[in-house]
């Protein structure tokens, strides 16, 4: 290979200024914040105060011990899981029925639009939404429940069976539920495009030599559809995944800024806040927190990466 | 050229130099003021601004809930912070504590006779006095005049007050409420709103020595809100929520459509008049307010400045006009009906009140009479974050979800993990 010319040298030099302003910007406000964080997880930066010193692995040997964390990951992990699942098989669904041609639904694009609409919301409105929705003793879903004549029980002092309004956000269970179902409904659109998108990228003549093969419908979703779309899906997943790993707003807002009940909701973003912002104001610690959730999700990232790589050697074979 | 440059840059560093000598020497007549409502505000345009025509005052408003991120910042760097700034109770330890706010035990000693004394107390730490308020915020018991005729046989506030003397005797009235009404009647529409109450009984702050330590007032909190939420004596609504609002205006039902009647709400100073005034006003003139089972505060706003400031004197002068001033203080308590923490001040004008509100009751004098009690020793900067996870242990408590050593052994943790006491 030959070296660049003097003309390239020449117009290459105009190629670093034009990207010098995304290089600052990205310098003082991606790279230096996060160096920055990497460092105040080695040191001892609490309350109100700017000065620090280092105290080496402190910080890093309390988040390995301290079970509340691992509990937060746990949290994340459920609450992420029962958004995401559904969410993939629901969008994947909608995903081949608006694909199909020969169901010929009308207004495909009306739907879209109104899948997608709840990601256009700030997830503040959503929380405040949901919290009056499922109120106790009183509220929307409660009524209906009770008009339909199902009511919570507790045995009260005498012995008696008193009958109650659902105190939905007293329930672990019910409280994970809400949350996972606020992310589903917030991101089903978005992932529904994706697919649609995907699906509409698989070339034609493969569908038409299927059909010409005499494949129906089901076969033909089940063994060209999904399996092309997999690069998607892996893409989509590893996307939700970081997404769910800094979860925040909704178990925020929903519960009461805490992860309650018996902080069971508490993700690892609402830890981090709660750690590094309420309260103790202990940067060093909030820090420590963040690098951990970077690791773990660098971590799941790179086993879904060599997933996805092998999957594909095995498919050009 | 290059000479002439640098001696261009000799001469204004000279110049430079010169000025910032003289600002020391007489510092600068203009303030930067931080607040989270519009009562500073009002106060610098309406009142403080006229008198001192010379001083120059920049305002900035922002939200409670975000103030305490803004304000961090800038007082941990010394960059851009504000030279006096209004704290809220639920925060204003946390600065008071953090060696970052100016030394006004000066200001405090000239006026500290004629002051309220728990506004100064919440204000000092170790000896030295950080922050001073023109408020007090005495915590009250509102109860409706109607439901207590209905079942008390009296609405008179010294006959009412005879049945919530104690927590006890809170307890058994309790029970004669909801006997009398069948069921109706509730004492309060949420057991949070004991806590203030409890709190204000409190002997020792949350944290002794580096130590937690709760005070058998918070035990007896749990026990209460337990009995409370298993007798049926509350309206099991949360605070600040639609239920609670709707238990004053008299229309709140449970979930079979049955009205419940709230007897009474734990509510401050301010809570008269944003609170129930402005949410109830179709019960106006049902309300009268007692003292109730323990005397309390709730709320409040501080005013401090940063150590760092250039006008240090500026500052303290500001503090004492706005906060201790005897003419401005009159004027304030006059045009606002503010509770304010200037003795002479209050005792000058609290016989002319007769609040409409409460059915003729003069509330200024009422609260005024609460105000000795309160003691403002044992609020530390780590309460609002403390009470937070404590009020989980109590909820799990009360609903069945765990038992009590169970809650507090949790409680105990969370604090543990998350504050390091």
């Amino acid at each position: 290979m030959k070296g660049p010319s003097g003309i390239e040298r020449k117009l290459s030099k105009y190629g670093y200024i034009f990207i010098l302003p995304f290089l600052l910007t990205y310098l003082a406000f991606q790279l230096w914040p996060i160096i920055y964080t990497i460092l105040l997880s080695f040191s001892d930066l609490k309350g109100l105060r700017a000065d620090f010193t280092l105290i080496g692995l402190e910080n890093y040997k309390k988040l390995i011990t301290d079970k509340y964390f691992w509990e937060a990951i746990q949290n994340t992990g459920i609450v992420w899981f029962f958004n995401f699942v559904p969410q993939l098989g629901i969008a994947l669904l909608f995903a081949l029925w608006f694909t199909d041609d020969t169901l010929k639904i009308k207004y495909k694009g009306i739907f879209r639009t109104i899948f997608y609409l709840p990601n256009l919301l700030s997830a503040a409105s959503v929380a405040m939404l949901y919290r009056s929705l499922f109120a106790y003793p009183v509220g929307p879903v409660n009524s209906f429940l009770t008009s339909l004549g199902i009511w919570s029980t507790r045995v009260g002092e005498n012995g008696q069976i008193i009958q109650e309004a659902f105190n939905f956000f007293r329930s672990v269970p019910m409280t994970r539920g809400i949350v996972s179902y606020i992310q589903w409904w917030l991101w089903t659109g978005s992932t529904l495009i994706l697919l649609i998108a995907g699906i509409v990228g698989i070339s034609p003549s493969i569908f038409e030599s299927a059909m010409i093969d005499g494949a129906n419908k089901t076969q033909r979703a089940w063994y060209i559809t999904i399996p092309l779309l997999r690069p998607m899906m892996l893409y989509l997943l590893i996307t939700s995944m970081i997404g769910g790993m800094q979860m925040f707003e909704i178990p925020f807002l929903l519960t009461d800024m805490r992860g309650g009940p018996d902080y069971k909701i508490r993700t690892m973003m609402v830890y981090f806040y709660n750690t590094a912002f309420q309260g103790g104001n202990n940067y060093a610690y909030g820090a420590a927190i963040s690098v951990g959730i970077f690791i773990i999700t660098l971590i799941l990232a790179v086993i879904i990466f060599f997933m996805m790589r092998e999957r594909q050697t095995k498919v050009t074979e | 050229m290059k000479k002439l440059l640098l001696a261009l840059v000799a001469v204004s560093l000279l110049v430079l130099g010169c000025a910032k000598g003289q600002k020391a020497a007489n510092e600068p007549k203009s303030l930067v003021v931080w607040s989270f409502t519009d009562e500073v505000k009002n106060m610098i345009d309406k009142y403080y601004g006229p008198a001192n025509p010379d001083v120059k005052i920049e305002y900035s408003l922002t939200p409670t809930d975000q103030f305490p991120n803004k304000l961090d910042p800038v007082l941990a760097s010394g960059q851009g912070a504000p030279d006096v700034f209004a704290l809220e109770a639920a925060f204003v330890r946390k600065y008071i504590e953090s060696g970052l706010l100016l030394d006004i035990t000066d200001v405090a000693n000239e006026v500290k006779s004629k002051m309220f004394g728990y506004p100064i107390e919440v204000g000092t730490y170790n000896g030295k006095v950080y922050g001073l308020s023109w408020q007090v915020t005495p915590g009250a018991m509102f109860y409706r005049r109607s439901l207590a005729k209905k079942y008390l046989g009296t609405d008179d506030p010294a006959e009412v007050q005879k049945y919530f003397t104690d927590l006890n005797k809170f307890l058994e009235t309790a029970a004669v409420l909801k006997d009398k009404s069948k069921g109706t009647c509730v004492v309060v529409s949420s057991t949070g709103d004991m806590f203030m109450p409890y709190k204000g009984a409190r002997k020792q702050p949350w944290v002794v020595d580096g130590k937690l330590v709760i005070d058998p007032a918070m035990l007896a909190y749990m026990d209460m809100a337990k009995v409370l939420k298993d007798k049926g004596y509350e309206g099991r609504v949360g605070q600040w929520s639609e239920g609670w609002f709707a238990g004053m205006k008299g229309d709140l039902k449970n979930e079979k459509g049955q009205p419940i009647e709230v007897f009474s709400y734990f509510l401050p100073t301010w809570g008269l008049h944003y609170v129930l005034k402005t949410n109830a006003p179709a019960t106006a003139g049902d309300w009268a307010m007692i003292q109730g089972p323990a005397g309390y505060f709730w709320g409040g706003t501080w005013l401090a400045a940063y150590k760092g400031t250039k006008s240090p004197n500026l500052a303290k002068e500001f503090i004492k006009y706005l906060a201790t001033s005897d003419e401005f203080l009159t004027k304030w308590a006059k045009d606002t009906g503010d509770m304010v923490s200037n003795k002479n001040v209050v005792n000058a004008i609290k016989d002319t009140y007769s609040e409409p509100f409460l059915g003729g009751q003069n509330h200024y004098a009422a609260f005024a009479n609460m105000v000795s009690t309160i003691d403002g020793k044992l609020i530390q900067g780590t309460d609002q974050a403390i009470e937070a996870l404590f009020n989980e242990a109590v909820t799990a408590y009360v609903n069945g979800e765990k038992t009590k050593d169970e809650a507090l052994a949790a409680f105990k943790e969370q604090v543990k993990s998350t504050l390091g006491f």
